[in-house]
């Protein structure tokens, strides 16, 4: 409460100034590091006296023969002066607090001391995140930062999302996301805001910490605080800017077209199929490929090819291609180049302070023919005026345009790209394409997104007497996006069907179209809250109590016609098509209704009390009376509290002997329960009883007009038991500093427990509909957070610190209803981790040795001929032998019995896909004007079934090897990394398993690990000194190095990033790897402020 | 909380109905009505093969390409085994009360739903005997209800036929056009009353009740429509099968539309491709009378089945309706492509010679339209009904009851009118009639009548089922059923020379009651409790 002391004398002594005598103390506050003048602190003088200092640092008052003055700012370490000489100029740094016992903590509704946390709270250092990092969205900067809050990008698209959790899985249901506020406002898409007009970011964890905004914060609040302008402020130009080159940091290679060709056409013979891909025969093709390499590799490096040489019409009619490119090159850039600039101006006098931003970025993509892009414009701006000196107010505008443009996606061309090998035809002949990805590339119209985002604020803090204010805002957000689409014809060489080649539109009918798909959301928040604080003797207290509601609607809606009239002017009036049928979900933002309207709103009465006795015993007590509309209609609102008590334990007498080394010690604990409302993946109500619209396909009556009837099917069952989620959470902490406060430490523990989960029954059909949702599952949540901080400056100039985060969780299914304990994906069973991978052990490969003359299995080897999917395959030499786990069945034989928890087979738990072990560690200096930084992130465990073609080989069929996947089995290669070749290898032979058959049953041999360390930032940074500059009025010049990603240390077992899992999906099946890759990046950017 | 904020987060998707809010009009109750019409298949409906005409393969009527033995272990699921439109109409009936609309449209619309509650629990009976009756929506608490034991079909069925009572009293007499009304209603209760009457009359080892009540209130229904004037006869046997438009048709009580683009059907692209047709048995064939109105086996007129001219000489007209009989289609005898497993190949559906080169021979392009109740089948559950309770004692048949019913049918047949020699008695003996002492001649001639009026209409297996004649469907009971024309003796002829679509020896065995009845899907049995999984099986499986 040290805070609350400083500010009512801050208030008291204002009155005073006037009234000072004696001798006259002047000198000047600065930042320590950033040499930036201090406005508005507070000199405090023994004996109740004290001025504030103006807008440029410098201060003066009378000394009245005090021996020393204590000189405070919110947001640095309060510093003790003693006045040695009255006459001197006291030129004061002051040194910034993030590690300083009275650090200021940004929570639910208001600020406290981090001392005095009784909740789980961490604290972004928003500088270090943000500060010199070639990134445009704040969600890519967060990732690694605070443990506990886990970021997740699947690939490393221009648009791909993040996948954002506090503390892992909370539900199998709904997103398990955070509820995410900026200004006290949800904003499910970070991306709108501009990392640069980021003040402050506390993640809250536990409940009770969350409590206060209810439902939505079930599983934590990422809290953002945009800048202000501050009084007394000396106005500031900064423009910053980075400029950056970004390359994938890791993509499989093409292997060389002649021992691929030959290991594909040993894979066709083995499983008795033609040995040919698009007609050519793959022996034929193979020894002309060599041929090629030998003869013209060095003549025609050019893009047209030559026929007879680069390629050819056999005599039988099919078409060849004998050159080999490097797909990489031909459709890849090397780097791609991003920009960021950013410019503010912030200041603020007696009554008025403001803060100006406008930002600017761009992002180019990485095909070579029309890449993606994505340029962004963010423009916000904030004045706040002390208008009585009861009453402040402030308004606070945010604006951000959004634009990408992409090709039209004929086909997903990272599939198709990633799907032939080096010798399909990259190149033209008579200057046009062959049917492959260059073709559509070259030739896709620019479709775009624009989405114009703009936010305006409106707030005023009431005065109502000194322990009691009320702050009051009201905001309006609205979001529009458009999107434009066409498509039109393709001009390539097609000799997709053999025998002949034909210049044609091999473009699909269905991309004869254009189509607009547009909508626009309206968030209305407001919150309003009073604010008491009270001291009595020891007792401190702080009361909060107020209301929020937010009300949101959003629309969207689609149109396409087929028929371009004039493929270059792709619009909708000018089509002679049809009218397309409805868009898909993936065309809509997070939390929009996926069926064209939606509509929600929420509302709650919350309250918080702290209160603390000699500053040693901390109590806070949370509650909302928390209403949604995603509730169930007749059961909307529902009491949601929470409790957290800490102890500083520090502060007891008996402590005294660790005083020399802890400077603060505390030990806290916290209990709270919220209801989850985040329970489906589309936005629908699960409690509504939604009666949808018979497809008018499976409507079979003609009514008398002649026309299909429109019929609406009866309501969805809604289990009237039926309840929300409870997330109920425990936690304990310990908080301290030692060492002269260099360093800090801070543990937690916690048990999450979602109590009540939803999931679907499976019921008779006498039930007469699908079963509903009920409450039947638990799913709890372990974990611990540990986080250390420290800092030191050896000598005058160098400074050091480090800090290092590393978090563990387990979730568990403590309860879920699945009679069988069926082991299918799609279900889970009591006893569940969450995550896991149920796959066979791999043993070895098999040897001549296994088998008896026929082909049977010897005695004492496991048959494994269940397992042998359907086609040509049967397990032979050079293929993988599975470890014969369960020897009950007596069988000698690999299975999987029936798939179930109590009946396995050979299965086992080979893996876990959830990040374990998360950690990062930050290490810096600055020395004199130079500073370096390195920030590592790594996960040390995580397991992944990846599928497709590019982690396994021969997946689909004879389509490509990569490079690495020559290195397979023959009988003169018995160590290899694949075994035998065999083309087809994606069977769901034994249902509910991961995809993969033959010798790809999911298994640990093949398991993906994903664990992996990366030097997620590096920065190298030099500051001009102020003499250098102060001739140009600057006061700060700092130009910087900053690399992304440059070093990962990993072992995925596939030449693909760690971080990616995602990849083109069709009908079920994903292509792991087919997605854009991660990048690491080079940049260069300067920071200057005048 | 104040209302105010109450009202702030009262808030759902504008793009969803959701009930109860939905029940807002009359409208939105019909909108939600049209669902039930799926219960109608009709012709079957897009590519589907399944309709209720031609389809069914259990029959003694025809020979399937195939040999399609009975199941021999349950099925783990079945379609048919749903109470999706019980809980829909049940959640109707809940709900209508709360609509805002005139009592007599509120008794229309629970008419509505009873009428189709009471169809698909007819439905369910036939094919399953016991089944649960819910005469409510239930909660996923209710498991008591879920998974209670089944309804005996007795309990089930009187429930049926209060819920048809309720339709016919309170459905309107017109609502729109071709959709439930009350003549839909009375037609639906001849037919069920019809069927449930006589059951409880054949299973006498079930020891069910009423079977006389059913009887008559068969009887009363049909009379009602019968002599209600709504209906005419149409000329033509064929209009009801054939037609691209049975709007016009007096004949019709309710029929399923077709028309392009909106819904289709493969009957006729079926029966015209290159598939060979389960065409009728030699047992359906023989069962056609002689225009005297004799059995062939008793008339003079029956020139024997030598040829296919003998054949046809001198026969009820329905039958050249029914089957081509200008050339026996067979293995190795097909014509234009065509072929039919037995020698006669069905055409009722088709369209008449002189449409053939317009006919609608693509997948999902038919647009006959489906014939659902009409009054040739009213008149077969009047006679047949009146003759049932003839031979009970509790209603003495006249003349004019046959005159009034199926004799209108052989008058549109070209037959002789059955004329009553004496209490059921038409006047002579079928040398091929069931031995069985409880069916009379005059029972036997009027059975004949409806197998041969509704000749592949997907009764004649029901109607087996609820006379316990299940053994007809066995070949070595009834070889006849397997059997087809007398054609050139081959290695595809028995030793007399008739068509034999399956090997020497095949048959086709009728276990006695197992085959009666579907079994209950095996996987929704074991979602039962342990203890009253065993009760849940039907007889035999």
């Amino acid at each position: 409460m040290r805070n609350y002391k400083t500010l009512s004398l801050l208030a008291l002594l204002c009155w005073l100034t006037s009234h000072a005598f004696g001798q006259q103390i002047k000198g000047e506050i600065v930042d320590k590091n950033t040499h930036a003048p201090v406005a508005g602190a507070s000199i405090v003088v023994t004996g109740a006296k004290g001025v504030t200092s103006d807008a440029s640092g410098k201060f003066s008052f009378e000394s009245q023969g005090a021996k020393f003055f204590t000189v405070s700012s919110i947001g640095f370490t309060t510093k003790r002066v003693t006045i040695m000489d009255p006459a001197k100029f006291y030129s004061i740094e002051l040194e910034g607090s993030n590690q300083a016992l009275d650090q200021v903590v940004v929570v639910g509704y208001g600020t406290q001391k981090k001392v005095d946390l009784t909740g789980s709270v961490a604290v972004v250092d928003v500088n270090k995140t943000f500060g010199s990092r070639p990134i445009n969205d704040p969600t890519k900067a967060l990732q690694g930062v605070v443990p506990g809050l886990t970021i997740q990008y699947g690939n490393g698209g221009l648009t791909s999302s993040a996948d954002i959790k506090i503390r892992g899985i909370g539900s199998v249901n709904g997103q398990s996301r955070p509820l995410i506020l900026v200004d006290n406002v949800q904003t499910d898409d970070l991306s709108i805001i501009n990392p640069q007009d980021i003040e402050s970011i506390s993640v809250l964890k536990d409940a009770a910490s969350a409590s206060i905004y209810g439902a939505r914060a079930a599983f934590g609040v990422v809290l953002i605080k945009t800048k202000t302008g501050r009084k007394n402020q000396r106005s500031t130009i900064s423009y910053t800017d980075n400029f950056s080159w970004n390359t994938p940091t890791k993509l499989p290679d093409f292997a060389n077209p002649v021992p691929e060709l030959a290991g594909l056409s040993l894979a066709a013979k083995r499983a008795i199929i033609t040995p040919e891909t698009f007609g050519m025969n793959l022996d034929t093709l193979h020894d002309a490929v060599a041929n090629w390499e030998k003869q013209y590799s060095k003549t025609n490096t050019g893009l047209e090819m030559i026929k007879g040489q680069d390629w050819d019409i056999r005599p039988d009619g099919k078409t060849y291609f004998y050159k080999v490119w490097d797909p990489k090159k031909m459709m890849l850039n090397k780097y791609t180049f991003s920009q960021l600039h950013n410019l503010s101006i912030s200041g603020g006098s007696e009554k008025i302070s403001y803060y100006i931003s406008g930002g600017y970025s761009q992002d180019g993509g990485i095909f070579k023919l029309n890449p993606d892009q994505v340029k962004k414009y963010n423009i916000t701006a904030s004045v706040n005026a002390a208008v009585t000196d009861y009453l402040d107010v402030s308004i606070k505008t945010l604006y951000r345009n959004y634009q990408y443009d992409y090709p039209y996606q004929y086909q997903d061309y990272w599939y198709y790209f990633w799907r032939w090998g080096s010798y399909f035809p990259y190149g033209t002949y008579q200057g046009n394409y062959f049917r492959v990805n260059s073709a559509y590339l070259s030739q896709a119209h620019v479709n775009n997104l624009s989405d114009n985002y703009s936010r305006i604020d409106l707030g005023a803090t009431l005065k109502i007497t000194k322990k009691l204010n009320f702050r009051a805002d009201y905001t309006i957000g609205r979001d529009n996006a458009l999107r434009h689409e066409s498509g039109g014809p393709i001009t390539a060489w097609d000799f997709w069907t053999a025998g002949k080649l034909f210049l044609n539109n091999i473009a699909s009918a269905s991309s004869d179209v254009v189509q607009y798909t547009t909508g626009r959301a309206i968030v209305n928040t407001f919150n309003g809250y009073l604010t008491y604080q009270d001291a009595f003797a020891d007792h401190h207290l702080k009361v909060i109590g107020g209301i929020n509601s937010e009300s949101d609607e959003n629309i969207n809606f689609f149109a396409n016609k087929t028929g371009l009239l004039d493929p270059t002017q792709p619009e909708l009036g000018l089509t002679y098509g049809n009218q397309g049928s409805g868009y898909t979900a993936s065309s809509v933002p997070l939390g929009w209704s996926q069926k064209g309207h939606g509509k929600k709103a929420f509302a709650g009465y919350f309250g918080r009390i702290n209160y603390d006795y000699k500053d040693k015993y901390l109590l806070e007590l949370n509650g909302r009376y928390d209403g949604s509309s995603y509730f169930p209609p007749q059961n909307r609102w529902a009491f949601f509290g929470s409790v957290s008590a800490g102890y500083r334990i520090i502060e007891e007498d008996f402590m005294k002997f660790i005083k020399p080394t802890f400077s603060d010690l505390k030990i806290r604990g916290s209990y709270g329960e919220l209801g989850n409302q985040d329970v489906t993946a589309d936005g629908s109500n699960i409690y509504a009883a939604i009666m949808t619209p018979v497809s008018p396909t499976t409507m079979n009556w003609v009514g008398s007009n002649g026309q299909s009837v429109q019929s609406i099917a009866q309501p969805q069952a809604i289990a009237r038991s039926l309840k929300w989620e409870r997330i109920r959470t425990l936690d304990f902490g310990v908080d301290g500093r030692i060492l002269n406060n260099h360093i800090g430490f801070s543990f937690d523990w916690y048990q999450r427990e979602n109590v009540g989960m939803i999931q679907p029954t499976s019921v008779a059909a006498t039930f007469g509909t699908g079963g509903p949702m009920v409450n039947s599952g638990n799913l709890r949540t372990r974990g611990y957070e540990i986080s250390v901080d420290a800092s030191y400056n050896i000598g005058k100039d160098l400074q050091v610190y480090g800090s290092i985060g590393f978090t563990d969780y387990k979730a568990v299914f403590t309860k879920w209803n699945n009679p069988n304990n069926s082991l299918a994906t799609t279900q889970n069973y009591k006893g569940k981790t969450y995550g896991e991978i149920w796959g066979f052990e791999t043993e070895r490969y098999f040897t001549a040795d296994d088998f008896n003359s026929d082909g049977s299995y010897k005695a004492g080897v496991a048959s494994q001929k269940g397992l042998e999917a359907t086609g040509n395959f049967h397990y032979g030499p050079g293929d993988v032998k599975y470890k014969d786990i369960d020897k009950s069945d007596g069988k000698d034989s690999i299975s999987y019995g029936n798939f179930t928890l109590n009946n396995h087979g050979d299965l086992k738990v080979i893996g876990n896909s959830q990040p374990r072990y998360i950690y990062n560690a930050r290490l810096g200096a600055s020395w004199k004007g130079f500073d370096i930084s390195v920030f590592l992130q790594g996960v040390g465990k995580r397991d992944f079934w990846g599928t497709g073609q590019t982690v396994i080989p021969l997946w689909q069929s004879i389509d490509i090897l990569y490079a690495n996947q020559l290195d397979y089995w023959t009988p003169d290669h018995t160590n290899a990394r694949y075994p035998r070749l065999y083309p087809g290898n994606s069977g769901a032979n034994i249902a509910g398993l991961q995809r993969g058959s033959n010798n790809f049953y999911p298994q640990t041999k093949y398991l993906l690990n994903l664990a992996y360390l990366r030097l997620k930032n590096l920065t190298v940074g030099y500051a001009f000194t102020n003499k250098l500059l102060t001739k140009y009025k600057i006061q700060k010049l700092r130009v910087y190095f900053s690399g992304e990603n440059l070093a990962t240390i990993s072992n995925v077992g596939v030449p693909i990033d760690p971080e990616i899992t995602d990849g083109f999906t069709t009908s079920g099946v994903s292509f792991t790897g087919r997605t854009y890759p991660f990048n690491k990046n080079y940049s260069v950017g300067a920071q200057l402020t005048f | 909380m104040g209302t105010a904020c109450n009202k702030y987060i009262d808030t759902d998707n504008p793009d969803s109905l959701v009930d109860p809010t939905f029940w807002k009009n009359e409208n939105n109750v019909r909108a939600y009505n049209w669902e039930f019409y799926n219960l109608f298949m009709g012709f079957g409906n897009g590519n589907s093969l399944n309709g209720d005409f031609y389809y069914p393969a259990f029959t003694d009527d025809q020979v399937p390409a195939g040999l399609t033995p009975f199941a021999k272990t349950a099925a783990p699921s079945d379609i048919d085994w749903t109470f999706s439109y019980i809980r829909k109409a049940n959640i109707m009936l809940e709900r209508i009360d709360n609509v805002p609309m005139a009592d007599e449209a509120k008794n229309h619309w629970k008419g509505v739903a009873r009428f189709f509650r009471g169809f698909q629990y007819f439905k369910l009976v036939q094919k399953f005997g016991d089944v649960p009756w819910y005469s409510h929506s239930l909660d996923i608490s209710d498991s008591g209800q879920i998974y209670k034991l089944r309804d005996p079909h007795q309990m089930v069925m009187d429930s049926v036929l209060a819920d048809i009572n309720f339709a016919v009293d309170n459905l309107r007499i017109a609502d729109q056009a071709n959709t439930v009304n009350k003549y839909v209603a009375l037609a639906l209760k001849a037919r069920l009353c019809l069927w449930e009457g006589t059951f409880r009359k054949y299973w006498k080892d079930k020891n069910m009740p009423d079977q006389d009540k059913w009887l008559q209130e068969a009887k009363d229904a049909a009379s009602a429509i019968m002599t209600s004037g709504a209906y005419l006869l149409a000329a033509s046997y064929q209009t009801a099968y054939n037609s691209n438009d049975l709007s016009t048709d007096k004949e019709m009580i309710l029929f399923k539309r077709y028309e392009p683009t909106y819904l289709t059907h493969s009957l006729l692209s079926y029966l015209y491709s290159s598939t060979p047709i389960a065409g009728l048995s030699k047992s359906a064939v023989e069962a056609y009378l002689c225009t005297d109105g004799q059995p062939i086996g008793v008339s003079p007129l029956y020139q024997g089945d030598a040829t296919q001219s003998d054949v046809n000489a001198n026969r009820d007209k329905r039958m050249g309706i029914t089957i081509d009989t200008t050339y026996y289609y067979y293995d190795g005898h097909s014509r234009n492509g065509l072929t039919a497993s037995s020698g006669y190949r069905p055409i009722k559906f088709l369209p008449d010679s002189n449409t053939l080169k317009t006919i609608q021979t693509g997948i999902s392009t038919n647009v006959t339209d489906a014939p659902l109740f009409w009054l040739a089948e009213v008149y077969l559950n009047y006679a047949e009904a009146a003759v049932e309770l003839d031979k009970d004692g509790k209603y003495t048949l006249t003349q004019a009851d046959l005159d009034n019913s199926i004799n209108k049918l052989r008058d549109r047949a070209g037959v002789a009118h059955m004329t009553l020699a004496g209490p059921q008695d038409p006047g002579f003996t079928d040398p091929k009639k069931d031995p069985d002492a409880d069916i009379t001649s005059l029972i036997w001639e009027i059975r004949r009548e409806r197998r041969i009026e509704l000749m592949m209409d997907g009764f004649r297996f029901n109607d087996l089922l609820r006379w316990k004649k299940g053994p007809y469907l066995d070949y070595s009971v009834n070889p006849d059923a397997a059997l087809g024309a007398k054609v050139p003796p081959s290695s595809k002829t028995n030793p007399d020379g008739y068509v034999m679509r399956y090997p020497a020896g095949s048959t086709r065995p009728f276990i006695d009651p197992k085959n009666y009845l579907t079994a209950v899907p095996t996987n929704q049995i074991l979602l039962y409790p342990l203890d009253l999984q065993p009760k849940m099986q039907n007889p035999g499986w």
